[in-house]
């Protein structure tokens, strides 16, 4: 029953995100057909005609939904001979693979990271790496790029510089995506994780005799992965649905630049698509998140 | 030994806590999706990786409809000069025009209202089905359609195209002499595009495309690549160097000049301005920027406001120091004096304004005579990228630090701000203009009363009289002659400044030989090879 109220408020929250993306799209000024060379007023006139921009906002709005619910956004105003169902379609499997990468390396790095500094977190080593994960954390992702690209590109030679080819292509923008999140991830297990290694249950494990290993893996990593569940349900929908700067650093055509060149130039339909795809994903995520967390800690599901 | 016993304070043993689902570790389950994923990934890859073509260039953003007759952009012209040929070609070297699909033409009045082209024997299209004069006049008609969304619809509006089928001849009757019609031909917008391209569904792409240039269309990608192969239908009888290309789309500069040094693309079509210095240094060869057709200025709005007086446009105009200009902004771009870059053959130069102080302040004070009190609040306004905020705060220094007038700047993103320019809703502005063809009209059409181009209020008769004239007239050097004193005029009235001349900052390996650079960018890509060929 939760999870089908869930699923209304998911609907409900898509329509409003898409009504009011429709919305401050055309109340913003400029259309899709201005330009640096001005179009003769007759072709302007004939093109908003053929996409329908003439008629009035309702209209217009009521076209916008009823494709919405067939899920055909129509041809997109940039790319004026593709659909934008098509651009989606292309964009989001680059973006899921970039973004996929990036969280695995994160929670690859992030969790074993987290553990460590807080098991050792008075000593050099620890402080050091929780040190490390601040800075990282600071450092802009083109930055990183930079440092990366000069490393591993030029200075080494062992990976290319941007494009699409294999995995090697992908190796960069995936450290440089997943670095910085893997920081987070650090930071949010280790705070939790020193609680978890003060609290009672530890104690009485220690007390018991149980190997440290088993101790960490049960009382202090399972309390600790709360908060990066948390963190991570909003989190992967903004990561795999692409990064507007790596993309355009490494040349990937993943769905990350759409987000600003649909808004730029003024493509209504693929704006709305990507508005759209984002939302579902953010809330898709989200839900998967707490669905998760309340099966970790049943205590959630009972306050809820 | 997994199961925790809890002893409660008088010793005895309680019952053993119990065990939730998920509670024993996390870590197999996170091991599973790892794996879950990583399996996914290298399934992704085998969607994604596509081999490499012969040679690879950088083509700059993306070309966002594959049809030569709505994009117009000049990355989209390097692809369709490679795709599609017109019925002339620019020779890349002089950029004299030269017989593309047409074997000849002719000019049948002086004016150049009417022309006549006749087609080469059995031209085909790269699917192998005869191109004829009917696909010329349809490619025509279709180009003038308001439907169909051109940029340059106005090039054949009102115009009459007659074809002969036997004697393979086009004969196209203007309402207005179009002097230069065979040089237009030559550009991408006017080349015969195939009935496939012309009759597909609006919002559609033609799944087959058949090309009429060195190359036929393969495959694209959107924001990614366009591969085009050799055509084997071409026209000409090339031995083409390389079998297939790719254009990638790179929408940063420093991305496409990683590229070039990684040796993974063999050709740039622009640079970072940052890189400039180093790469004049020390890759010489590659590098050579080459002043283009291509002009930045300023418009000033001259229907009202403080601008509607002349004085404080000359007393602006006279205190911009331009080589001071070209140099804050690096990038090998020069000065310009006149709106019309010096590349069209036996035009005559054009003396624009130049950077004299005392002119300067001498037109404040008739302004300040004339209009007692502080100075209005002035506005410059751009749209917004690194390269034009560098050159309005340059502008600013400028005015502030030589005249001692404060200028505020105002940028709008590029959709909001073209508006803005053609309703008048400016102070000065940014501009800048590429030139379709080699031929001053391309820039000083812009500015008759009535151009959507204009866009700055000003509308002399004379000036549009003189380039009626110029149209009417069928000796070229009188044609220039009008043409000169018309730019000279808009010059002289301070509508607008012309700042800079666009440089090509093409990077090209040594191992790509046969390229030629000229001012107006043209490539012939059938004449490329790889530099170790023997040929």
């Amino acid at each position: 029953m939760r999870i089908v109220r869930r699923l209304c408020a998911w609907i409900f929250g898509i329509l409003m995100v898409h009504l009011l993306a429709f919305l401050m799209m055309r109340t913003t000024r400029g259309g899709p057909f201005d330009s640096a060379r001005a179009l003769d007023p007759i072709v302007q006139r004939a093109l908003e005609q053929r996409y329908g921009l003439d008629q009035p906002l309702l209209v217009q709005y009521g076209h916008a939904l009823s494709g919405l619910i067939r899920g055909d956004f129509g041809p997109s105003l940039r790319y004026r001979d593709t659909q934008v169902s098509t651009l989606l379609a292309d964009a989001l499997p680059i973006s899921l693979i970039l973004g996929g990468g990036a969280l695995l390396i994160a929670l690859l790095i992030g969790i074993p990271a987290g553990l460590y500094c807080a098991r050792r977190a008075r000593s050099f080593d620890g402080k050091f790496l929780h040190a490390g994960g601040a800075l990282l954390l600071a450092l802009p992702n083109f930055v990183l790029a930079g440092l990366l690209l000069a490393i591993f590109s030029f200075q080494l030679g062992w990976l290319p510089p941007a494009g699409l080819g294999g995995v090697r292509n992908f190796l960069l923008p995936w450290l440089c995506l997943g670095l910085p999140l893997s920081a987070q991830i650090l930071l949010l297990v280790r705070s939790k994780a020193k609680q978890a290694l003060c609290s009672d249950s530890v104690r009485h494990a220690t007390a018991e005799g149980l190997p440290p290993r088993i101790i960490v893996r049960r009382y202090v990593l399972r309390p600790s992965l709360g908060p990066v569940i948390a963190f991570l349900g909003p989190a992967s929908a903004a990561i795999l649905t692409g990064s507007l700067v790596i993309e355009k650093v490494f040349a990937l055509p993943g769905l990350g630049t759409f987000f600003v060149q649909a808004a730029l130039s003024r493509d209504y339909t693929l704006a709305l698509g990507v508005t759209v795809v984002y939302t579902a994903l953010l809330g898709l995520c989200t839900l998967l998140a707490d669905l998760l967390m309340a099966r970790m800690d049943p205590r959630l599901e009972a306050v809820s | 030994m997994d199961t925790l016993r809890l002893y409660d304070a008088a010793g005895t043993e309680s019952a053993p806590l119990k065990r939730y689902p998920l509670c024993v570790s996390l870590l197999p389950q996170i091991r599973r999706c790892c794996a879950l994923a990583c399996v996914m990934l290298l399934a992704g890859f085998s969607a994604c990786v596509p081999p490499r073509a012969e040679l690879v260039v950088a083509n700059g953003p993306d070309v966002e409809v594959l049809d030569p007759q709505i994009t117009s952009t000049t990355a989209g012209g390097r692809i369709f000069s490679a795709l599609f040929e017109g019925l002339t070609r620019l020779d890349p070297a002089t950029l004299e025009v030269v017989p593309g699909l047409a074997e000849s033409w002719s000019k049948e009045d002086p004016a150049g209202r009417v022309w006549t082209f006749t087609l080469r024997e059995n031209l085909r299209w790269s699917d192998g089905s005869h191109l004829t004069v009917e696909d010329v006049r349809a490619s025509w008609r279709r180009l003038a359609l308001p439907a169909t969304g051109a940029d340059y619809a106005a090039w054949m509006k009102d115009a009459e195209v007659l074809i002969n089928l036997e004697q393979r001849s086009v004969q196209v009757h203007f309402p207005t002499p179009q002097p230069l019609f065979d040089r237009m031909c030559a550009f991408h917008a006017l080349a015969p595009i195939p009935a496939a391209l012309r009759n597909a569904a609006p919002g559609t792409a033609p799944s087959v495309l058949p090309c009429s240039g060195p190359y036929q269309f393969l495959e694209r990608r959107i924001r990614d690549r366009i591969r085009v192969t050799s055509n084997p239908h071409y026209w000409r009888d090339v031995d083409l160097g390389f079998e297939s290309i790719d254009f990638l789309t790179l929408d940063s500069q420093f991305t496409a000049l990683n590229l070039f040094l990684s040796g993974d693309v063999w050709f740039t079509p622009n640079v970072p301005d940052l890189a400039v210095p180093a790469l004049l240094r020390e890759y010489a060869s590659a590098f050579q920027p080459q002043a283009q057709f291509a002009t930045y200025f300023l418009r000033f709005q001259i229907l009202n406001g403080p601008f509607q007086d002349k004085d404080l446009r000359l007393a602006l105009i006279h205190s911009i120091d331009r080589s001071v200009v070209a140099k804050n902004l690096g990038g090998g771009r020069p000065a310009a004096h006149s709106l019309v870059p010096p590349f069209a053959p036996g035009y005559p130069e054009v003396a624009g304004p130049n950077f004299d102080l005392n002119l300067a302040k001498a037109a404040l004070a008739r302004y300040r005579k004339s209009h007692p009190g502080p100075l209005p609040h002035l506005e410059y306004l751009y749209p917004s990228s690194d390269f034009n905020r560098k050159l309005a705060e340059v502008l600013q220094q400028q005015w502030s630090l030589n005249l001692g007038v404060e200028v505020a700047l105002a940028n709008q993103e590029a959709k909001t701000f073209f508006p803005a320019q053609r309703g008048l809703e400016y102070q000065v502005s940014h501009s800048s203009w590429v030139g379709d063809y080699l031929d001053p009209l391309t820039f000083l059409e812009n500015f008759v009363a009535g151009s959507g181009n204009n866009r700055t209020g000003y509308a002399n008769p004379e000036y549009a009289k003189l380039l009626d004239w110029a149209a009417d007239c069928g000796d070229p050097v009188l044609r220039f002659d009008l043409l000169a004193q018309a730019e000279s005029l808009l010059l002289e009235e301070a509508v607008i400044v012309p700042l800079l001349l666009d440089v090509g900052q093409e990077l090209v390996s040594p191992k790509l030989g046969g390229f030629q650079r000229n001012a107006s960018g043209v490539i012939d890509w059938a004449a490329l090879y790889p530099e170790s060929e023997v040929r």
